[in-house]
């Protein structure tokens, strides 16, 4: 799934280490999160939005989701 | 993050508990077999074997307490700990490993037990034992999850 996790963490000028260690996961998470290797869970991604500020559909695109 | 703290603490004096144990069984162990002596390379085998079990034992543990003390001085060391522990990736990849391996297992012990029937009455009554314990166990393990997920 595709994410804004990487740019918004260069908006924020933060490692994937310290956000990784904000939402409570490891570092190895986050790049997986990142490189669309390993989607979040419901809890993950709502730490990680909440964590910016935003809401769950602004960082995580569902566009590839929706249909079943 | 309190609730994790007591987790660590009840496994540290668990963990205690059972080192002293294994270094117990390690001690009579050798004081036993020292006093009645070695009879052949299949005991030597079986001694060294449950030595070598329970020394692993003990070094795993006493890296464990070390990991829990430090994670009880610091409160960064906590959470470190916690997401070592609690990593949802993780989980998730070692719950699949689990899976896999289980399935492969069975079709393994399938294949084997087969095979055996062929030519080994003994192995093969041994391996249909295993294959139906892990069958019987899979199902009992999927209606409690069924029913615990409801």
């Amino acid at each position: 799934m595709k994410t804004r996790i990487q740019e918004l963490r260069k908006q924020y000028k933060l490692s994937q280490e310290e956000l990784a260690f904000a939402v409570g996961v490891t570092r190895q998470t986050i790049t997986s999160i990142e490189t669309e290797k390993y989607t979040a869970s419901l809890v993950l991604a709502y730490r990680i939005s909440k964590y910016f500020g935003l809401t769950i559909e602004e960082v995580f695109d569902f566009s590839g989701e929706e249909d079943i | 993050m309190d609730k994790y703290r007591q987790s660590i603490k009840r496994r540290l004096a668990a963990m205690v508990v059972l080192t002293a144990a294994a270094i117990c069984v390690i001690l009579v162990s050798y004081i036993r077999y020292k006093a009645r002596g070695i009879n052949g390379h299949v005991e030597s085998f079986m001694i060294g074997f449950q030595v070598g079990l329970f020394s692993a034992g003990v070094l795993i543990a006493i890296f464990n307490i070390y990991s829990c003390i430090k994670a009880l001085k610091s409160e960064v060391e906590c959470k470190k700990l916690y997401i070592k522990e609690n990593d949802e990736r993780d989980k998730a990849i070692k719950s699949r490993i689990t899976c896999i391996a289980f399935q492969s297992t069975i079709g393994v012990l399938l294949v084997a037990s087969i095979v055996m029937g062929f030519y080994d009455m003994t192995v093969f009554v041994t391996l249909l034992s295993v294959l139906m314990f892990m069958c019987v166990m899979m199902v009992a393990l999927k209606v409690i999850f069924y029913k615990f997920m409801q």
